[in-house]
């Protein structure tokens, strides 16, 4: 199973990414560059963190016109799953392909820290080896993570559940003081109404081994390999029917 | 033989276009948007002996010169102060015109 992992100009997490995914059995990950114009060879995408473009004008905001996006807007919409982490989720809510913004952190530091976030969705293709209200303990190091939607795509998100990932004390109450940039309703992570564009401010590809402090990310990594070889079992029974 | 001509540089700059547009685009956050770089600027501000001051907003201001005219260009200048410039999630843009002037002569 092959994973893509996108590499913009000002990228810098793409290694991490390549090594968290490589570092389980039965993926693998290759590099993309952004001048790249299909992804037809890849089960799955992910668009790492960074600074694509220095995040000039807006993070994400340039590199959403990279050519590869085009390629990754038709894949989402033909149903891959594409995860974006940290500068990759900026990306895919200026890219339109996940709802809201991100802005500058409502203390206007940036924040290097490991935080608890708790998995709210437990039957999304990002989440299901993970337990309903289980932790994930996971780093974040951004300036600009401050969730924001309006009140009607709020509602929608909560409606849908569509929140994957909230950020709380290490007891997993979502209280003001876990919410480390000023993120509304302390939304650490969302999913499209599709549910298979997955973008979050916590870096799993920095939690993805026990001797880093944290092999929580993994899991993320796992549900999305478990998810692919459950689809393409699924198509394969269809297509002996057929 | 002009001057111009024998100078690559001025040649570059006096192009076949007779008309320059000068735009100016504002992008400020939508109100219900957090701004707290604004709210820092307003807090120093009255801790520097102003405390009438009730809110302050940070956005962006750009310069924009482009060759051509300008009701050909104004359409495309909205499609990209709409996609590129703000986002309009978080931001509202103004784009405000100049009236074009005629590029001067270079003598």
């Amino acid at each position: 199973m092959k994973f893509a992992v996108i590499q913009f100009p000002g990228s810098n997490c793409d290694q991490d990414c390549i090594a968290a995914i490589n570092g389980l059995e039965g993926l693998r990950a290759e590099y993309v560059w952004h001048k790249e114009t299909s992804l037809d060879n890849f089960d799955a995408i992910v668009l790492p963190g960074g600074f694509a473009y220095g995040d000039y004008l807006r993070c994400g905001a340039i590199a959403r016109f990279s050519p590869i996006m085009r390629a990754v807007t038709s894949d989402a919409r033909a149903g891959k799953l594409v995860l974006g982490t940290c500068n990759g989720f900026q990306i895919l809510c200026e890219a339109g392909l996940l709802p809201g913004a991100l802005v500058r952190n409502r203390s206007l530091r940036f924040v290097c820290d490991t935080v608890t976030t708790r998995v709210e969705v437990d039957d999304s293709p990002f989440t299901h080896s993970c337990q309903k209200g289980s932790l994930l303990r996971l780093p974040i190091a951004h300036g600009e993570g401050c969730f924001f939607a309006n009140a009607e795509t709020l509602r929608e998100l909560n409606d849908n559940r569509q929140v994957i990932l909230r950020y709380t004390d290490s007891r997993g109450r979502i209280v003001p003081e876990s919410n480390p940039n000023g993120s509304i309703e302390n939304i650490a992570g969302i999913c499209n109404r599709e549910r298979n564009v997955f973008g979050l401010m916590p870096h799993p590809d920095r939690a993805s081994d026990a001797r880093l402090g944290s092999a929580d990310g993994a899991k993320i990594f796992r549900s999305m390999m478990q998810t692919i070889s459950a689809n393409s079992a699924t198509s394969e029974r269809a297509k002996q029917v057929a | 033989m002009k001057p111009e001509s024998r100078n690559p540089l001025v040649g570059a700059v006096s192009r076949k276009y007779g008309e320059t547009m000068k735009v100016k685009v504002l992008v400020m956050p939508k109100a219900a948007v957090l701004d707290p770089q604004g709210n820092a600027v307003r807090d120093a501000m009255r801790h520097l002996g102003m405390p009438e001051v009730r809110s302050v907003r940070i956005g962006k201001y750009m310069e924009i010169e482009a060759d051509g005219e300008n009701g050909e260009l104004e359409p495309r200048l909205h499609r990209l102060c709409r996609d590129l410039l703000s986002n309009p999630v978080i931001e509202d843009y103004e784009l405000l015109k100049e009236k074009p002037a005629k590029r001067k002569r270079t003598k």
